[in-house]
């Protein structure tokens, strides 16, 4: 709810004045520190991304431990998009021994407020129709971070507006493989990739897509 | 495609109607003194037969005979001479309006994006300020200034234009916590700035053949000291005279007269400018003779203002190699390396004092000779008021502050400026790209860049071995994007190109290939392989007896050790149980061109590759299997600043992504524990990548292809005349790879697992289930339902598991199972 309303300050400020400005400003002055503080909570738990990391590796090395310094930095933001619900839990491995941690909840997805603002961007020109600068405007957000599965999904969708179907589509893959469990996202690009492949005449692959954001939707 | 979009004239050229003005009289004075020479400015022929005095007789016929003669010969005379004065007419307009200047295409690296969390240290983003030609200046208030303030760094951002519109310029603060920026304000308000975009460094041109080159500017963006010095100096009756100045004409022909040749001219800047739109060197009256004609139509057509700004656009100003520097606005960037706005008095100065001879004159061979005129400049300019004495007595005593070398970095990325020609080439004409002013965004990182590049010569000097080569590429893992390349141990050499040119055998670097397609084809890494002997038979009737590096033979081991310890053995037999057939078309299916011929060699690596084609061919591994073509231009503008031609994003998954993740995880295991293990001489420990050595047959090619997070890099080593460097991929390539990513990289390698995904502890011995009861144990992350069921003879068996179906669970987080 409050980041709903840190979105609205952001768009109330940017509205209809895309490129003027030498840079972006961020949500609102207090964003960051707010991001800040609900990110805080629970970052004495929270590394890189907890599920991607591969196995340490046996004895002769030192095990890495999970104090791998976050190269983008510690500032984040919870993901501000509104037609998504929370991602959907992971889950617990059912069969862990007793030994193991309770396991935290998944984190949302922290965005950069960089990327957040170029995200807003690219809607604003996507909305005026100027889609070949919203997808400029994407892939320079893509640029500071590649593993924004938001993004891609947004990049698909200007793709699908420009009548570019099949890019669409493995953009959208690429938004599933990172998107890390959150079904809820995944869901939606199989949406779209049932649209996209509807727009190429690809009746039963739109069906299918179509189970498949179902089933997501279902098992999420 | 014609993708020729002519640039409207850029210096504004309304036709102005002939306004005379006064000033007649002078004119008239000055032309009986000169005599012949300059005459007949008008197109009106206005013949004035010489005196002739009524007399009679025959004296009188003669008279007359001789009068109708002259007219005879005169009118024609005379209206040969208009119709030249039109041709004339003609030809200065069609070059003052019409053509305008050939602009070369001028070539931008990327712009440096600023924002909290960003991986750039102070001390990078200096560099790239200075790059830049950002002065440091107390305040950082000018703009192109800055000053460093404790872990800050404060700045006047410039205003540039960019495909997405003009970016306005900036007060800025960014503050710096360890080697990354924490926080960036306006310095206006001091409220937070999300993200902000300096101006991109130009680090090249496709200047046409004759070589000239230039910058435009207008007079209005010009700092108006240098117009009014200028006038000053080179013509100062400019704003009175109607293109020529008759007293000094007057001069020059003394001087001339007494020389017996023509030594000498009087030019005003409007001479000098037709001077340089047409003329050559060479001295004589004829020429003399146009150029007055053409001086005198010029300044009835134009206004002072026009000729003025042509006059600074187009004014011969050096040479740099066989590049001509025409115009203040790239004479600017050449001797100070930053636009013309950003010059102090001495800078502007110099600039005017240059003009008379700019050979005579060179600030970077004659200091002295360039100073002392530089001062006179000042000297009048302070005399005629121009300049406080303060000011100018400063600027007097201040040094001449060219930078060292010209501006120019050509010279500095020749690799890279192939790959975006070629790139070009596809989609435009030759001419276009010298004369249509095109600006061409690219993607190269002069900050990853000068690392690779340093990396690479530092890393053979190390070597020792005066005869070796090297070539790297290195581009990100998202976008495609091409930031560094370097065709030569020294990167500013610009011969050969080897990332592009040199095609060799890749060997090794070769099998990841061979497994991506094994793990697509249902085996995991904890298949057992037959290391064991193999023969094939080549086309040509030979038979092939590959062996291992150790000439070794292993029996039965695990595929990700295979993997990890580059068994050739396994490796073959591996690949002769999936065809070679499919393993050429996974080779193509990743991004090489064609499918290499399916011979079994090419399991290890029998193909010729360039390092560019290797890391084309790795971005999939790179990418979670989604493969982009590697590209170096982003967009393609018009000199007006209207967008061209994109080059966008493109992806494709052209492989399975759990097959993928698994080889990832292989290419992990390379790093760690096997051929790869050097590279933890240089990188940190926790720092994870995935990558490849390549050795080829008599040690002649030293391969190493992998990637971190944020890079993919190619690094080859050999020698040209292809004999043996006594070097393997691990000696050889591996340690300048690693030099380069922990000088580039920001984030160390953690791919996500795919959904059907999940770790296993495994005995490494038999690839079993493995738990406290094994010695020798590993996790290994399997596809649902590949995981072995089996517990090893080692495993303590964790109570009635044993028999327990497969159950499909759920994916479990790496650091679980650390507990």
């Amino acid at each position: 709810m409050v980041i709903n309303i840190v979105v609205k300050a952001f768009s109330r400020k940017k509205s209809g004045r895309s490129q003027e400005g030498f840079f972006i400003r961020p949500a609102a002055p207090w964003a960051a520190i707010l991001a800040l503080l609900l990110v805080s909570g629970c970052a004495s738990w929270e590394p890189t991304y907890p599920d991607s990391r591969p196995a340490p590796p046996p004895n002769p090395w030192p095990v890495p431990t999970e104090t791998t310094p976050q190269p983008d930095g510690s500032e984040s933001q919870p993901d501000s998009s509104e037609s998504t619900p929370p991602p959907g839990e992971t889950g617990s491995e059912p069969s862990a021994p007793e030994s193991r941690p309770p396991v935290p909840p998944p984190a949302p997805y922290g965005r950069k407020p960089a990327t957040i603002a170029l995200a807003q961007q690219a809607n604003q020109q996507a909305s005026e129709g100027e889609l070949d600068s919203a997808a400029a405007t994407l892939e320079r957000a893509l640029r500071i971070d590649r593993r924004d599965a938001r993004l891609w999904q947004q990049l698909a969708t200007v793709r699908i507006g420009q009548g570019r179907a099949k890019q669409a589509e493995a953009l959208l893959k690429k938004s599933n493989a990172l998107a890390n469990g959150d079904t809820g996202l995944q869901s939606q690009n199989w949406r779209y990739i049932a649209q996209a492949r509807e727009s190429l005449g690809d009746r039963q692959g739109a069906g299918a897509a179509l189970e498949k954001a179902r089933d997501l939707r279902a098992g999420g | 495609m014609a993708t020729k979009k002519t640039p409207g004239p850029k210096a504004k050229t309304r036709a102005k109607s002939p306004a005379k003005t006064s000033g007649k009289a002078t004119a008239k004075k000055a032309s009986a003194a000169t005599k012949k020479s300059v005459k007949k400015p008008t197109a009106k022929p206005r013949k004035k037969p010489a005196g002739a005095k009524p007399s009679r007789g025959i004296f009188w016929r003669l008279v007359r005979g001789f009068f109708k003669l002259s007219l005879i010969v005169a009118i024609p005379l005379l209206l040969a001479l208009a119709a030249y004065t039109l041709y004339l007419d003609q030809q200065i307009q069609s070059r003052f309006e019409g053509r305008r200047w050939q602009l070369p295409a001028r070539v931008y690296a990327r712009p440096l994006e600023l924002y909290a969390g960003q991986a750039v240290s102070q001390a990078k983003l200096t560099t790239e300020l200075r790059r830049l030609g950002y002065s440091e200046r107390l305040g950082g208030e000018a703009e192109g200034s800055f000053q460093q303030r404790g872990s800050s760094v404060v700045m006047h951002a410039r205003e540039f234009e960019f495909w997405d519109g003009k970016q306005p310029d900036a007060l800025l603060k960014v503050q710096f916590a360890g080697n990354s920026i924490s926080r960036i304000t306006d310095r206006n308000n001091g409220s937070d700035v999300a993200l902000a975009r300096l101006d991109p460094p130009q680090i090249g041109s496709f200047y046409p053949s004759h070589g000239e080159d230039r910058i435009l500017v207008q007079l209005k963006d010009v700092p108006p000291l240098l117009p009014a010095a200028l006038i000053e100096i080179e013509d100062g009756d400019f704003e009175q005279h109607h293109g020529l100045d008759f007293s000094g004409i007057a001069r020059a022909f003394v001087v001339n007269l007494r020389a017996g040749r023509v030594k000498q001219g009087g030019s005003t800047l409007t001479q000098q400018l037709v001077k340089n739109y047409f003329l050559t060197n060479e001295r004589s009256y004829v020429r003399k003779f146009n150029e007055a004609i053409m001086s005198l139509l010029l300044e009835l057509r134009y206004s002072k203002e026009d000729i003025l700004e042509a006059y600074m656009n187009e004014v011969y100003l050096g040479q740099d190699g066989k590049r001509a520097i025409h115009g203040f606005g790239l004479a600017s960037q050449f001797y100070f390396g930053k636009p013309l706005r950003e010059l102090n008095d001495a800078q502007i100065a110099l600039m005017v004092a240059i003009v008379k001879g700019p050979s005579y004159y060179r600030p970077r061979k004659y200091t002295e000779r360039a100073t002392d005129r530089r001062n006179l400049v000042l000297t009048r300019a302070e005399q005629t008021g121009l300049l406080s004495p303060r000011r100018a007595e400063s600027a007097r005593n201040s040094g001449l502050q060219v930078t060292v070398k010209g501006s120019r970095s050509d010279a500095k990325y020749p690799a890279f400026m192939q790959l975006v020609r070629q790139q070009l080439r596809r989609d435009y004409r030759e001419e276009d790209l010298t004369s249509e002013g095109l600006r061409i965004f690219t993607t190269i990182d002069p900050l990853v860049q000068s690392a690779t590049a340093n990396a690479v010569s530092s890393g053979l000097n190390r070597l020792n071995d005066t005869e070796l080569q090297a070539a790297a590429v290195v581009t990100d893992t998202q976008g495609g994007e091409v930031l560094a390349m370097v065709g030569d141990r020294q990167a500013g050499y610009a011969g050969f190109n080897r990332a592009m040119d040199a095609r060799r055998p890749v060997g090794s670097v070769i099998k990841p290939a061979v497994y991506l397609t094994a793990l697509e084809s249902g085996f995991t890494l904890a298949s057992p392989l037959r290391d064991t002997p193999v023969e094939y038979k080549l086309p040509d009737g030979d038979i092939w007896r590959p062996e291992n590096y150790d000439r070794k033979v292993n029996g039965e081991v695990l595929l990700y050790q295979a993997l990890m310890r580059s068994l050739n053995l396994s490796t073959v037999n591996l690949g002769l149980e999936l065809g070679v057939d499919q393993v050429a078309n996974t080779i193509k299916r990743l991004g090489y061109p064609e499918k290499p011929p399916a011979y079994g060699s090419l399991l290890l690596g029998a193909v010729d590759m360039s390092p560019l084609e290797v890391a084309q061919i790795y971005y999939p591994l790179a990418a979670g299997g989604f493969r982009t073509p590697l590209n170096g231009i982003r967009e393609v503008l018009t000199a007006e600043g209207q967008p061209l031609k994109r080059y966008p994003l493109q992806v494709e998954q052209v492989a399975d992504p759990a097959a993928t993740y698994l080889l990832t995880r292989g290419l992990l295991k390379v790093m760690r524990e096997g051929t790869g293990k050097r590279v933890w001489r240089t990188l940190p420990d926790d720092f994870d990548v995935a990558g490849k050595t390549g050795t080829t047959d008599g040690l002649r090619d030293a391969w190493f292809a992998g990637y971190s997070g944020d890079r993919l890099a190619v690094v080859w080593v050999g020698r040209d005349d292809n004999k043996s460097t006594g070097l393997t991929g691990s000696s050889g390539a591996l340690p300048l790879w690693a030099d380069i990513i922990k000088a580039t990289s920001a984030e160390p390698l953690s791919p996500i697992a795919p959904d059907d995904v999940e770790d296993e502890l495994v005995d490494t011995v038999t690839g079993l289930r493995a738990d406290d009861g094994c010695e020798q144990k590993t996790f290994l992350p399997f596809v649902a339902g590949t995981k072995p069921t089996r517990w090893a003879d080692c495993a303590l068996g964790d109570d009635n598991n044993e028999s327990q179906p497969n159950s499909p669970k759920r994916k479990s987080s790496w650091w679980q199972k650390l507990f």
